[in-house]
């Protein structure tokens, strides 16, 4: 990456110490770092990109699994990095490949609810007085991995796909809550980051559980679903793992979900499943990407 | 068509030229850089202080690299002409780094004090110093005072460039004074070397100068023979009305208005070198016509009216 020099005239407009994403860094991590780097508070950097673009599409919430093209635009040029780079450290470009937009909004950005579910939050909701779906919408999980944090202050984009509970490459709980009991929050204003917002811990200091063997394996399933749709899924590979899902369940009235824990009646599947869900199913029925990609018999 | 308005219009060489004036200005600041040391370097109005000061800083190794690590260390800044108040310097001093978020006014002194340590700022020039006022000075000192602290134990050299006129430099009754905090900055200045002016160029400094202009400037007037006509020059640029307080000295900002108009107007009427009546021409305008007022219809060289641009 370029180094800047004083006669570049985008001195002025970078922040004044830039950070570069690590590969499979998540959003949310390397704009904490970015707060770290410049001596700012948590989430300094997320709320400056927010007052910049007063893009209505993003809130002190929200996922970060895609980020509106303005929020992007505005960081590349603050760090001078390519929006390339900045977009892998989201799942925008290969939820845009797995979910495209209709044919009638062909700019559409990507929905964050095509990977965590329909249930889920959504991230530009405004506030209601009565009760309504946002009132009663599942949160979004949030928990990170502390040896990912200790070795390279780093969350790994990976930590935000559903149902996942445990560190692909360190294979340890991820952890939601401090030891204190305060639950994790990414951009706590007055905070230094990385750190527990109520006692002030490092995450790099929270407990490191070894995830159990049995878990292990089928975070591995799970994994290995999630990578085979994120890296190479299409519409029609997500809709032949759909039916081929169906084909094994035909038989059944009822399934009991392995990630979730629901059980869901046969007849109600839904027809346009998110990710997380289709995965959910996936793993609960048995398929696995191979099954998938040497099934003939719904090809035929 | 003649021959003149078949060229192609002058062109202005804006490049930084290391003159006699610059060197020792620099020198300065390359000491008080080197040595940590405070000084008030005062100059007459015109001399280049900030250009010898853009080119000082951006020769000064300031990089930003990808990786987080971010050095500048010369943190040179103009003195804040519309904000009395401390804060307009602190967001001076803070913008130089780059683009920021809003913070609050504590916290932005905070985070310069951090900031400063953590990019290794080793010196701060302040240009146009004759305009900071007694809080904005009293700020400078909390700020070298902080870093010169723990954890940070960041000792900063410091150089006030001001305009100055007459033989006295700003600020040195101030720094006199019995208070404190004057006593305090007064001990922090250089012992040998508090109070510096820098002086313009004299005669033979100017030899030079006119080489260096001539070769700039050779392609666009071939026999270009400046260096013939130092000794009118300089008594020219010293005249009382250029020179009020009688220095002797040129300063650099009228050598390259004198020069370059000549230049200009000797290319113009087709030479291919400056004469004796062009130079003159420009001299009288310099100091006798120097508050005369144009009242005119013509349009500035150079530029068509869009009567003469549709013939």
């Amino acid at each position: 990456m370029q180094t800047l020099g004083l006669q570049d005239s985008d001195w002025l407009t970078t922040l004044p110490c830039r950070v570069m994403p690590y590969h499979d860094e998540w959003l949310g991590s390397l704009l904490l770092r970015c707060d770290e780097a410049n001596c700012w508070e948590s989430g300094e950097t997320f709320r400056f990109l927010r007052r910049s673009t007063r893009h209505p599409g993003i809130g002190p919430r929200s996922s970060l699994i895609v980020a509106p093209r303005p929020i992007l635009d505005c960081l590349a040029q603050c760090l001078m990095i390519s929006r390339e780079h900045l977009l892998a450290t989201t799942y925008f470009t290969e939820l845009a490949r797995l979910y495209p937009p209709i044919w009638y909004e062909p700019s559409k950005e990507p929905d964050p609810r095509n990977l965590l579910g329909l249930h889920y939050r959504r991230e530009n909701w405004s506030r209601r007085r009565e009760l309504g779906p946002k009132e009663v919408a599942i949160e979004r999980r949030i928990h990170l991995c502390p040896a990912c944090i200790a070795q390279k202050r780093c969350i790994r984009r990976t930590v935000v796909l559903p149902y996942l509970q445990s560190c692909p490459i360190h294979h340890i709980v991820l952890q939601e809550h401090c030891p204190c009991g305060s639950p994790l929050s990414f951009f706590s204003q007055g905070r230094p980051p990385f750190v527990c917002d109520t006692c002030g811990l490092h995450w790099g200091q929270w407990p490191q559980t070894k995830t159990d063997s049995a878990r292990v394996a089928l975070e591995n399933d799970l994994f290995s679903l999630y990578e085979f749709f994120l890296k190479k899924g299409t519409p029609d590979l997500r809709l032949l793992a759909w039916h081929l899902a169906r084909h094994r369940i035909k038989e059944t009235e009822e399934l009991s979900l392995k990630l979730s824990g629901k059980t869901i009646k046969t007849q109600r599947l839904r027809r346009h499943p998110s990710l997380g869900y289709l995965v959910d199913i996936l793993l609960s029925v048995g398929v696995s990407p191979d099954d998938i990609t040497t099934d003939n018999t719904l090809r035929r | 068509m003649s021959d003149t308005t078949r060229r192609p219009p002058f062109v202005l060489n804006r490049v930084f030229l290391e003159t006699a004036f610059e060197r020792r200005f620099q020198g300065w600041l390359r000491h008080a850089w080197q040595n940590r040391s405070w000084h008030l370097i005062a100059a007459l109005p015109g001399s280049g202080k900030s250009l010898g000061i853009h080119d000082l800083v951006l020769h000064s190794g300031a990089y930003k690299e990808a990786t987080g690590t971010t050095r500048l260390p010369i943190l040179a800044v103009c003195s804040p002409k519309n904000d009395v108040r401390e804060q307009g310097l602190v967001s001076a001093l803070s913008q130089a780094f780059g683009v920021l978020p809003t913070m609050s006014a504590s916290f932005r002194r905070a985070w310069l004090v951090r900031m400063m340590a953590q990019t290794q700022v080793e010196c701060i020039i302040i240009d146009d110093a004759q305009d900071l006022n007694l809080r904005h000075l009293a700020f400078l000192k909390e700020l070298t005072d902080n870093l010169a602290a723990p954890p940070y134990q960041r000792s900063l050299g410091l150089c006030l460039v001001a305009a100055h006129g007459g033989n006295d430099v700003p600020f040195r009754a101030t720094f006199g004074g019995p208070e404190v905090l004057w006593q305090q900055f007064h001990r922090r200045l250089d012992t040998e070397n508090r109070y510096i002016i820098v002086p313009g160029h004299s005669e033979e400094e100017l030899r030079p100068i006119l080489a260096t202009f001539e070769d700039l400037y050779r392609y666009q007037l071939p026999d270009l023979q400046l260096h013939r006509w130092t000794k009118p020059i300089f008594t020219w640029l010293t005249n009382p009305i250029l020179d009020p307080d009688v220095t002797g000295r040129v300063a650099m900002d009228n050598l390259t208005k004198l020069v370059t108009i000549a230049m200009r107007r000797a290319y113009e009427r087709g030479a291919t070198d400056v004469d004796a009546t062009i130079l003159d021409e420009v001299a009288n305008l310099m100091i006798l016509r120097r508050n005369e007022i144009t009242r005119t219809d013509d349009v500035p060289p150079g530029e068509k009216g869009p009567e003469q641009e549709a013939s």
